[in-house]
């Protein structure tokens, strides 16, 4: 397996990311769940869904890329399976009828907590759409620290048991698919067990990330470097740095940035477009009211009145060092320190996108800290070449 | 850094700006407020500019006189000799006036009575020094629309020897941007003794002030008001733009960055008076934006 091929995404950078907020449900209550205003009332009818489709496919200067992702979220995506079948066979009914450049080269999208993964219907969906589809479910790592945080709605009760009977599953569908791992503060101490028991279960790349939101402790960073030597450690001296991905480990984090010629914003918000239930579109789902602790939904405009461009401008003219700090604007380890957008206007003390939050500040360090110990010993142990082939540009996008 | 101050001495002060007139009977600024905000001017060395609804009382212009100031305000028979820069919101206005080469005037128009501005000019050119020509909707400008606002300007006539129009003159003769500078070189205090980045700040929410007369000001996110922190802005030459941050607000969310509208008027604006070096583009986004 190529690495460096597995771990993109796909079309990544050319295609338009298009987000339909199916649900605001799910059977878990994730206790790091970012999403605050979950609930069983807001569910997409087609008829919204259709109304989207619709409006993104009529305007192609508008929505110009060459590849389209239509992503569907929740809560969890596929309590919604029905309508994600409609709207899909909608879309391809619509792109092929336009003669959409898109027919040729989109992608439906999900990401899962993998639980109702194995029931017909899903599977029927998937059987039926598997050459375009891209599905990653999540699970966080042993069962210990998985159902630290993932657990069930109302009993509490942890769901390791009803995700991992299902990933031999998806894997067999999916064998080249990551997995997604969100840390925050109680289950640091288990992030080396976790990505080895992943590793385990047959899953070759582990996208993992710590939550962005300020939820960290005095001396959190000490226990995320620990747990990241003692996991490059494991994966170097076991040989699992061969065929193995975890994204904390990438050559290119931890370097200064060039403030002329990499100033570009890191968040995609704005490039993308998010729509929900009521048919509003948002510059990523993480500006929807159920998705902010203490801010005012953005919307952008809805599947009736089209988008507003003048509220998308400060998404497309957002630069790095604009909305960052003195502290981060001269950091020294700058390069693969990332950035929620919807967090930073969550966090901000004005109803602004353009004061970044540094929550996550010690908690990159360590990771730079663990990451130069992991290539430095890399580098002892493969040849020049080889150390090459390994290395990879890509940091994971968010939490979302 | 600060350099002049705004006193709202009324609460419904007509508006000599882009932001909407404020609705009728708001508070008048007391004497003891008042006597705060001219020590706060005098100092911090700040010029002082008064709006007012109506001229002050004898009280009110005592405190006033402490301290160098010009009066805004409307246009009405009774008070217009009152005003230092009388604010119109119809070219007939005009009419009224002697002329004088000393005067200056503020006109708001909304894009729609554009067309009106050429036959005011032929005829009442010589009764200003300068005209600031505010377009309260320009966020509503268009290419196609555009495209009339220049044709317009070109068939503007010329303006008597020294006699400035901001639309026409301003950006020929600037050497740097020109902006309005809310939230960072000017504040604004109203009756309530509080600080407000501008008056339409205020009319929007006196709930959100900025600091006080007594705790002094206090701009949440003063950055974000300073050129180098506007992506479009800081790159574009249209330098007579006045880079409203109310109107940003308004139409973005975000006090540093403008609407498509407002770039469009600024460069048509921008192209005109500098015929030999126009700009390949109306709005800088299109250049910037990812």
């Amino acid at each position: 397996m190529d690495i460096r091929e597995t771990n993109r995404s796909w079309k990544g950078g050319v295609a338009k990311n298009i987000t339909f907020i199916v649900t605001k449900d799910c059977q878990l209550a994730c206790k790091y769940c970012y999403l605050v205003g979950k609930n069983s009332k807001e569910r997409m009818s087609l008829d919204t869904a259709k109304a989207a489709v619709d409006y993104i496919l009529a305007d192609r200067e508008q929505f110009h890329q060459e590849s389209v992702v239509f992503d569907f979220i929740g809560g969890e995506p596929f309590l919604e399976i029905d309508l994600i079948d409609n709207l899909c066979d909608y879309i391809k009914e619509q792109m092929f009828l336009l003669d959409h450049p898109w027919f040729n080269s989109y992608r439906f999208s999900f990401s899962t907590n993998g639980i109702n993964y194995h029931e017909p219907k899903v599977q029927q969906f998937i059987q039926k759409n598997i050459l375009h589809l891209s599905i990653g479910i999540t699970i966080d790592g042993t069962q210990t620290k998985h159902d630290l945080n993932r657990v069930w709605k109302g009993s509490g009760r942890g769901s390791y048991a009803d995700v991992v009977r299902n990933i031999p599953l998806w894997l067999s569908q999916f064998p080249s698919m990551g997995t997604k791992v969100t840390v925050s503060s109680d289950d640091l101490p288990y992030i080396r067990e976790s990505v080895l028991h992943l590793f385990g279960l047959g899953i070759t790349e582990v996208n993992i990330n710590c939550v962005f939101e300020p939820v960290w402790k005095e001396g959190d960073d000490l226990i995320l470097e620990r747990q990241l030597v003692a996991l490059a450690d494991d994966m170097i001296d076991g040989g699992l740095y061969q065929h193995h991905v975890c994204s904390f480990f990438s050559s290119d984090i931890g370097r200064p940035l060039d403030p002329d010629r990499e100033n570009q914003n890191w968040c995609g918000a704005g490039m993308m477009l998010s729509v929900d239930a009521a048919g509003n579109f948002y510059p990523c789902t993480r500006f929807a009211a159920y998705s902010l602790r203490s801010k005012a939904p953005i919307i952008i405009g809805n599947v009736r009145d089209g988008i507003d461009q003048d509220l998308l401008r400060p998404f497309l003219t957002l630069d790095r060092l604009t909305q960052s700090p003195p502290e981060c604007r001269g950091c020294e380890v700058a390069s693969g320190c990332s950035w929620c957008q919807g967090e930073n206007y969550d966090a901000a003390p004005e109803s602004t996108i353009f004061v970044r939050s540094t929550a996550i500040c010690k908690m990159h360090k360590a990771r730079v800290r663990a990451n130069n110990y992991y290539w430095s010993r890399l580098s002892r142990k493969v040849t020049k070449e080889e150390l090459s082939a390994m290395q990879s540009t890509r940091t994971t996008c968010c939490d979302i | 850094m600060l350099r002049y101050l705004v006193i709202l001495l009324d609460a419904d002060a007509p508006s000599f700006c882009h932001y909407p007139d404020p609705p009728k009977g708001g508070d008048r600024m007391d004497v003891e407020t008042l006597r705060k905000a001219v020590y706060f001017a005098q100092t911090r060395d700040l010029a002082v500019d008064v709006l007012c609804s109506r001229p002050p009382g004898k009280e009110l212009r005592e405190e006033l006189d402490k301290i160098n100031h010009i009066y805004i305000g409307q246009w009405d028979l009774t008070s217009d000799s009152i005003w230092d820069i009388t604010v119109l919101d119809t070219p007939e206005r005009l009419a009224n006036f002697k002329p004088n080469r000393d005067k200056n005037v503020i006109l708001r128009l909304s894009l729609s009575q554009m067309h009106m501005l050429p036959e005011m000019l032929c005829r009442y050119s010589n009764r200003f020094l300068r005209l600031n020509v505010m377009f309260t909707d320009s966020w509503t400008m268009t290419p196609e629309r555009a495209e009339e606002y220049r044709s317009l300007l070109e068939s503007l006539p010329s303006l008597p020897e020294g006699v400035q129009v901001n639309i026409i003159t301003d950006r020929a003769t600037l050497e740097r941007p020109n902006h309005c500078g809310a939230g960072e070189t000017h504040l604004t205090v109203a009756p309530n003794g509080n600080f407000y980045v501008c008056p339409g700040f205020f009319a929007d929410d006196p709930d959100h002030s900025c600091g006080s007369l007594d705790t002094g000001p206090a701009v949440p996110l003063a950055q974000l008001y300073q050129l180098d922190h506007a992506p479009l802005c800081r790159q574009c030459d249209a330098w007579q733009c006045k880079r409203c941050v109310w109107m940003n607000r308004l139409r973005t969310r975000e006090v540093n960055t403008p609407s498509r509208g407002q770039c469009i008027t600024a460069h048509v604006e921008r192209n005109f008076a500098v015929p030999d070096n126009p700009t390949s583009y109306l709005d800088p986004f299109e250049i910037i934006g990812r």
